[in-house]
């Protein structure tokens, strides 16, 4: 289980992005986190792996103190060392059993090739076989279908719950709901740095129409000033 | 609009002075006073000034290749070649007003090759390059696959006619400079954070790992080149010896300046300025002992640094 306890992050002393955050996950399954841009998701999961050192507060995994070598991280940008090829990124992933050439063919990538040529899509992809390969028990993904095509989004999902079956667990974070509807056990909402409310499979109907209800109440008046 | 962006440029600068520090922002100005002092000096000269004007134009050029706003420019603005020639002007100032005080006429009509310079429109290919060089060097040396993929076409070349021509006294010390200093390069750049943990090392591990391949493929390079220099010039053994140990040092104090400054994915300005003052030790020696008592504070400095990022892994 992973237990977020009274986590408070913040960028400087005025503003909170995280703000005394509570969250109980369960181990082996996905869940999502939505929220809109700037709730926090991002910097959440910074935190959760250890790029962004918490204000106050624990996070625990396995009653320990989360730790990077039970945590895989997709971060949200695509960001390589320049000049080097797929292949020569992936090596640095220690995982012998791994068959890089296998694994590529979901994904068709010129691993040969130096990343600085690849496409948005193919970045993104590298970057999760690079998450792949490190198959830790529990993997943080942040945005990964962002500039994927359908075929690969679906291989992806594929690939997720699969890896659920073998007893990952899986945080990823969309702005697309219905990527996480489709996906997910769990779907936890972020709003002004605090789990607004939580859903399981069953509530997501209902989750997907009070947050789209929410945004269009929110918004409505000023749109019919404007159109 | 040229008012609007060269506001935005101003804007820039003073982001890039706040970001650099008042210390090293007080040693540039220093260092741009006594380059404009010199600059001053020397354009008296007819034929200094013809050097001068040649070196300005190569060097607005490297810029506008390497230049990344292109592309911006091009979709926003229709007129971007006049606000490259505006901002191209504007560096040139300086250049223009040392020719006006010097009454430099034909140097001054030179500076219209500004104008060529904007409408050249090429763009910089992405070597892909593979060759048994790569294969050879470890999978955790990634900066020498980098380097060795990007400056492939100038190492290869100058090591083999070092190789040929190593009778010559002055052909061994000469490459071992140009290779140490195309090495150097190699380290500006910090890997993204995927890329550091993907060690699963220590900090203080991941520093003697760094180290190590340093030594290991810097000697390989330059050892087979430093032989052939001695059965040749064997009195003067001591002059590519030193130098690989010069560079030897140079490299390491590069690797902690670039680790005590570490910051994801980017080239962090203090440490490029402690490198070349690195490098400046290396050619005035009574400065060189600053170079190792300087790596021993980044040492520990870059220590501190990773351990917010390895620490799980000591």
């Amino acid at each position: 289980m992973i237990i977020i306890k009274n986590l408070t992050i913040s960028y400087n002393k005025y503003q909170r992005v995280i703000d005394n955050l509570n969250l109980s996950l369960d181990e082996n399954l996905i869940h999502g986190i939505v929220g809109l841009n700037g709730a926090g998701k991002t910097t959440l999961l910074n935190t959760l792996y250890g790029l962004k050192k918490p204000v106050a507060g624990t996070i625990q995994f396995d009653n320990k103190e989360i730790n990077k070598n039970s945590v895989a991280y997709l971060v949200t940008e695509n960001f390589f060392y320049s000049s080097i090829t797929g292949k020569e990124y992936l090596s640095l992933f220690k995982n012998n059993e791994f068959d890089i050439d296998r694994w590529n063919k979901l994904f068709n990538l010129p691993l040969n090739k130096i990343i600085d040529g690849y496409s948005t899509g193919m970045k993104k992809k590298l970057a999760l076989l690079g998450v792949l390969k490190q198959d830790k028990p529990l993997m943080i993904l942040d945005e990964p279908f962002n500039g994927l095509d359908i075929e690969t989004c679906r291989i992806i999902r594929m690939i997720l719950l699969r890896l659920k079956e073998r007893n990952k667990t899986i945080i990823v974070t969309s702005h697309i709901i219905e990527t996480l509807t489709n996906l997910c056990d769990f779907i936890h909402y972020l709003e002004a740095g605090k789990i607004k409310f939580s859903r399981d499979k069953s509530g997501f109907l209902e989750f997907e129409r009070e947050v789209f209800d929410k945004i269009e109440n929110e918004n409505i008046e000023l749109i019919n000033e404007l159109i | 609009m040229v008012r609007a962006l060269l506001k935005i440029r101003l804007k820039q600068i003073y982001r890039g002075i706040i970001g650099i520090g008042l210390f090293r922002f007080i040693f540039l100005v220093g260092l741009i006073g006594f380059l404009g002092f010199a600059l001053y000096i020397k354009s008296s000269d007819k034929a200094t000034s013809q050097y001068i004007i040649a070196g300005f134009l190569l060097l607005i050029m490297f810029v506008h290749f390497k230049r990344g706003d292109k592309l911006f420019l091009k979709s926003h603005f229709s007129n971007y070649k006049t606000l490259m020639l505006a901002e191209y002007i504007i560096l040139s100032i300086p250049v223009l007003c040392c020719f006006l005080i010097h009454k430099q006429w034909v140097a001054i009509s030179q500076l219209t090759g500004l104008l060529i310079i904007i409408n050249i429109d090429l763009k910089a290919r992405n070597s892909n390059l593979n060759t048994k060089l790569q294969e050879l060097i470890p999978d955790d040396a990634f900066e020498w696959k980098a380097g060795i993929r990007k400056q492939f076409f100038i190492i290869v070349p100058i090591w083999i006619i070092t190789a040929l021509t190593s009778f010559f006294i002055g052909s061994v010390p000469i490459a071992i400079f140009i290779l140490g200093i195309i090495i150097l390069s190699f380290f500006e750049r910090c890997e993204p954070s995927q890329i550091l943990t993907s060690f699963e090392l220590g900090a203080t591990k991941l520093l003697w790992l760094k180290i190590k391949r340093l030594l290991q493929l810097f000697s390989i390079i330059v050892i087979p080149l430093i032989v052939l220099f001695i059965i040749f010039n064997i009195d003067k053994w001591y002059i590519p010896v030193a130098e690989y140990f010069i560079f030897c040092s140079l490299l390491v104090y590069t690797i902690m300046t670039k680790y005590a400054f570490y910051e994801p994915n980017i080239k962090s300005p203090a440490a490029q300025i402690y490198v070349a003052l690195g490098a400046l030790g290396g050619i005035i020696p009574v400065f060189f002992p600053v170079v190792w008592l300087m790596t021993i504070l980044f040492y520990s400095k870059s220590v501190n640094k990773l351990n917010f990022f390895l620490n799980d892994y000591n």
